[in-house]
Formats: C-alpha cells, sequence, structure tokens
C-alpha cells in the first residue's frame, strides 16, 4: 500500500489514516500501529527537516517475513543524507547534557530490524522491518 | 490531534497524540509556567521524540530554577517511548 504526501509535518495526519488502513483492524494490531506510527514520524520528519529535495515523499507499507512490516520511504533529494550512518545519541548521558537531536533514530533503530538506506539517481530509499520477531 | 487542558498548579492534562504537528502547542504552554510542573498523561495515547524534547526542555528548564516536571499516569506503550530514549529512570514518573 503506497501514499504519496506533501514534504510537510501536517502529512504526519495523512501518514497515520495509511497505517490503519493497511492494518485494518486485525487483533493485536494497536501495537504494531503504535510502533509504525513511531518509526514512520521519525523517519519521514528526519527528511522534513533535514532532506534538500522537493516534492512528495512515497511512503509504501507491505507485509514482511516473521510477521513483520516493511517500510520504504522513497523521496527525491539531490544529495545522499543516510540516517543509517548518524551517530548514536548518548542515552547514558547526564539529563542535562542530553540534546534533543538523535533520539528519534534511536526509536527507530529500537523498533526495527532492519534498517537500511541507498541513494541512487537523486532518489534516496530509506527501508525498515518494524515488528514480530522471526 | 492534541488536547491540552491547562490547570491551577502547573499541572497540563495531555489528551491524544503528542506528534512533531503537536509539539508546539505543547512547548507554548509549558513556557508559561515557571515550576513546578505536573503532566498528567492518562489519555495520551501517543508522543514521538518531537514530544519528548518539548519535556526534556522543560525538565532542564524547570530543574534549572530548582522546581520539578512530573509525568503522572503514562499508559505502557507511551511509558515504552521513554523506556527506549533511555529516559524513564530519570523522569520523575508516577
Amino acid at each position: 500500500m503506497l501514499k504519496a504526501v506533501p514534504r510537510h509535518m501536517d502529512s504526519l495526519a495523512l501518514l497515520v489514516d495509511l497505517v490503519r488502513e493497511f492494518l485494518g483492524t486485525t487483533p493485536g494490531s494497536e501495537q504494531m500501529a503504535f510502533d509504525l506510527d513511531l518509526v514512520i514520524e521519525e523517519l519521514f520528519m528526519n527528511i522534513v527537516r533535514h532532506g534538500r529535495g522537493t516534492g512528495s515523499v512515497e511512503v509504501e507499507l507491505s507485509s514482511a517475513s516473521g510477521e513483520g512490516v516493511q517500510l520504504v520511504l522513497r523521496a527525491n533529494e539531490p544529495v545522499a543524507h543516510d540516517p543509517t550512518m548518524a551517530p548514536e545519541v548518548d542515552a547514558n548521558a547526564p539529563i542535562e547534557a542530553r540534546r534533543a537531536g538523535g533520539l528519534g533514530l534511536r526509536l527507530v533503530r529500537g523498533l526495527s530490524r532492519e534498517f537500511r538506506y541507498e541513494w541512487c539517481d537523486g532518489v534516496a530509499t530509506t527501508t525498515v522491518v518494524v515488528g514480530a520477531t522471526i | 490531534m492534541l488536547e491540552l487542558q491547562v490547570q491551577d498548579g502547573g499541572a497540563v492534562r495531555l489528551i491524544g497524540r503528542l506528534d512533531a504537528a503537536e509539539a508546539g502547542q505543547l512547548q507554548m504552554a509549558l513556557d508559561a509556567i515557571p515550576g513546578p510542573v505536573t503532566l498528567e498523561c492518562s489519555a495520551l495515547d501517543y508522543i514521538s521524540s518531537a514530544g519528548i524534547s518539548v519535556i526534556l526542555l522543560t525538565h532542564r528548564r524547570v530543574t534549572a530554577a530548582g522546581s520539578t516536571l512530573t509525568l503522572v499516569g503514562l499508559n505502557p506503550r507511551v511509558r515504552s517511548v521513554f523506556t527506549l530514549a533511555n529516559l524513564d529512570k530519570v523522569f520523575v514518573i508516577q
């Protein structure tokens, strides 16, 4: 299931709708919906805040092995900006030293069992598999 | 959608979803409270890093002023986000 949304934070509501439409009312889907909402928001907002491209962002959901869900985000980007290479936030630092930056990617890493990025011919593709152990 | 109910004594009830689109609204409300701050979260369904960042910044501000920030009534899913962020032992959560 694929949806193209404007590169703006107001699109988050559209992405919540996409997740609900994809998951339907399957028993136990509430936890998966929560996790997908979180991963999609963090990656989408990473594109909104740090991307240099224009145009919409494609978000695609599909079933993955082990009862997981594969999420793919595609966006036109003139240069690569690889979130998988971003440094880990120091989650053990004292609270006075904590920075807000990097927290979202920590959440993505914590909720995903695959996290890949590729950039080719001006198109950035981020792929994540969320949920259900193999 | 996030609804905020600001009450006396620095208490704020959060209802709905606290995502990047709503974080600014919460930041403005909390900036008006010198402290202590109590966030009543039993009706909070969702939080992302944008919401946690607002709480983190507010915590830093009020504690620097000698006051406190307390989180009350987190449901398990919302609490799990604080755990993933390794902030569940840092904030006062009741």
